[in-house]
């Protein structure tokens, strides 16, 4: 990522699976998001789903900022997917366990987002699972295992400060391992 | 040709390793192989550790094994008695290695031999099986293998479902007591239930049993942690490579701040419990109890199976370190700034 001190993530999945939700638990601002009525069968589903994109920033010290980018969860919005995911670190990438076949979803996600998968880390959070415990979570790890790939896959709440971070944690310590032991030093330090 | 020297302090190693290589142009290798191993040499001219004798066993089942020195404790262990000289050991390797042709075997084959030596205090071992844990990973190996509900049954039941929730007759806290003991003598049925069967068993149940529903990870995690008590499985020798399998489920597990650090780097690449000590400065104890639950749970496994894992180490961004650092800071003080979380379902 070139600039002063930019750097992004990207944040996908389907239509409710609580991208814009994540945003907002994760982003220092309120999110600035682009929901619209839906006028297709998503209205069944949702009264305002996402049509660009949602954003979120996370504000570090030294002026530094971390953009958090939602992308659309409808299909006909997925041109837009690899231009978003140009000079991210990153992709999060939420599945809704309730909806009608979400093993077939991070399929096609995967498929999606092949070329950068294959270059950024990446990690599933597993969403509404209180709704649908079903398909359980070794499903997800298994299909991912399947194509080679061992990530990080958590049930997670996107309104859960804990959770997301978590996710995002994770996320980042696959780019560099030594970052989670940095990070988790603190609270071993406080508890030795 | 690769052969395994086991039990040898450095400099034992170094000329041993040396001789077998310029006379035998052998490959040698410390307790672990990438290769199918010919032969194992261990080192019997002290005591030798049962335990650790069976872990090479375990590892190396087919491959035959020569201890040098006596080992009246190892039963049917060939050995090379002392006093031996250069000429004689080689003589007796060389037989071994005609002999064993059969043993050219790639069960125990290892993806990566561990490069760090093991930490300054060993990890001291346990055989899981001996406790409730054991139990609870048999019955998940099963689970896994049928894809239906599997019921263990005994002084008490657990009903684990394939759901991701497991149904208890007795309290959380009761479970993990039990777990922690390991002496104790409990005698448990394992059978899978089809959904019929099940629901009769659960209709036959008296009304009096009192039913704990639990989420399955989160339990045998703590489980699997207090049973621990700071030592390692057996089957896990402490300078063996762990692969990764599968992530654990951190968002419902305790210690994420201990589990997240060694996962992280068992995701980067295969490491022995030694060197995850070494990498993240934990003590034994703590990497024990997280590598204990991690092979409970099934998120580890010694031998190769898996694939190579697609998004690898040296495609890491440069020049970013500091951002992540302090945005890995900020997202761990938003996870354990208050208390840590204990969720269940």
């Amino acid at each position: 990522m070139t600039g002063k001190s930019q750097y992004k993530f990207i944040i996908s999945g389907p239509v409710g699976a609580g991208k814009t939700t994540a945003i907002a638990t994760l982003s220092d601002i309120p999110p600035v998001v682009t929901d619209a009525t839906p006028t297709d069968e998503v209205a069944e589903q949702k009264h305002q789903t996402t049509v660009a994109m949602d954003y979120g920033t996370i504000r570090l010290e030294g002026g530094q900022k971390v953009h958090l980018y939602g992308t659309p969860g409808q299909e006909r919005f997925d041109f837009m997917w690899d231009i978003m995911t140009e000079g991210a670190l990153g992709l999060l990438l939420l599945l809704d366990n309730s909806r009608p076949d979400p093993l077939d979803d991070l399929e096609r996600f995967l498929r999606a987002f092949s070329p950068f998968l294959d270059q950024a880390p990446f990690c599933v959070g597993i969403t509404h699972t209180d709704v649908a415990a079903e398909p359980p979570r070794s499903a997800y790890n298994r299909l991912l295992a399947a194509q080679g790939r061992v990530v990080p896959v958590f049930t997670v709440d996107p309104r859960s400060k804990p959770d997301m971070n978590l996710l995002m944690l994770a996320m980042l310590s696959m780019i560099d391992p030594s970052i989670a032991l940095t990070a988790c030093a603190s609270r071993e330090g406080a508890e030795a | 040709m690769n052969i395994v020297l086991s039990g040898f302090v450095d400099r034992e190693f170094t000329a041993l390793k040396i001789l077998l290589q310029r006379r035998l142009n052998a490959v040698v290798f410390r307790e672990a192989c990438t290769e199918p191993v010919r032969l194992v040499l261990l080192n019997a001219t002290r005591r030798v550790d049962v335990a650790h004798y069976r872990r090479l066993q375990a590892l190396f089942p087919d491959t035959p094994m020569l201890a040098l020195g006596s080992a009246p404790d190892l039963e049917g262990l060939e050995t090379l008695p002392q006093p031996f000289n250069l000429k004689t050991l080689l003589e007796r390797v060389r037989q071994m290695l005609r002999n064993g042709s059969r043993s050219v075997s790639v069960q125990g084959k290892l993806v990566a031999a561990s490069s760090v030596q093991a930490a300054d205090k060993r990890f001291d071992h346990y055989d899981v099986n001996s406790c409730l844990a054991g139990l609870l990973r048999q019955a998940l190996n099963l689970q896994e293998q049928k894809n239906r509900d599997v019921l263990l049954e005994g002084p008490f039941f657990l009903l684990i479902q394939t759901d991701g929730t497991v149904i208890s007759s007795i309290s959380r806290s009761t479970l993990y007591r039990l777990a922690s003991n390991r002496s104790r003598d409990l005698q448990f049925g394992i059978r899978v239930l089809e959904e019929t069967e099940k629901q009769a068993w659960l209709q036959g149940l008296s009304s009096e049993v009192r039913m704990t529903r639990l989420d399955r990870e989160a339990l045998v995690w703590a489980m699997a942690v207090a049973s621990s008590h700071g030592e390692l499985p057996e089957q896990l020798a402490d300078t063996l490579p762990l692969h990764l399998t599968s992530w654990p489920d951190c968002t419902h597990i305790e210690n994420a701040h201990l589990v997240l650090p060694v996962v992280a780097q068992l995701a980067r690449r295969p490491c022995s419990s030694s060197e995850l000590v070494h990498n993240t400065g934990f003590t034994t104890g703590q990497v024990a109890s997280v590598v204990t639950a991690l092979f409970v749970a099934g998120n580890i496994q010694l031998q190769e199976s898996t694939r190579p894992v697609v998004w690898s180490a040296g495609k890491t961004p440069t020049g970013i370190s500091g951002m992540l650092s302090q945005l890995a800071r900020r997202m761990a003080g938003k996870i354990f700034g208050g208390q840590p979380q204990h969720k269940v379902a």
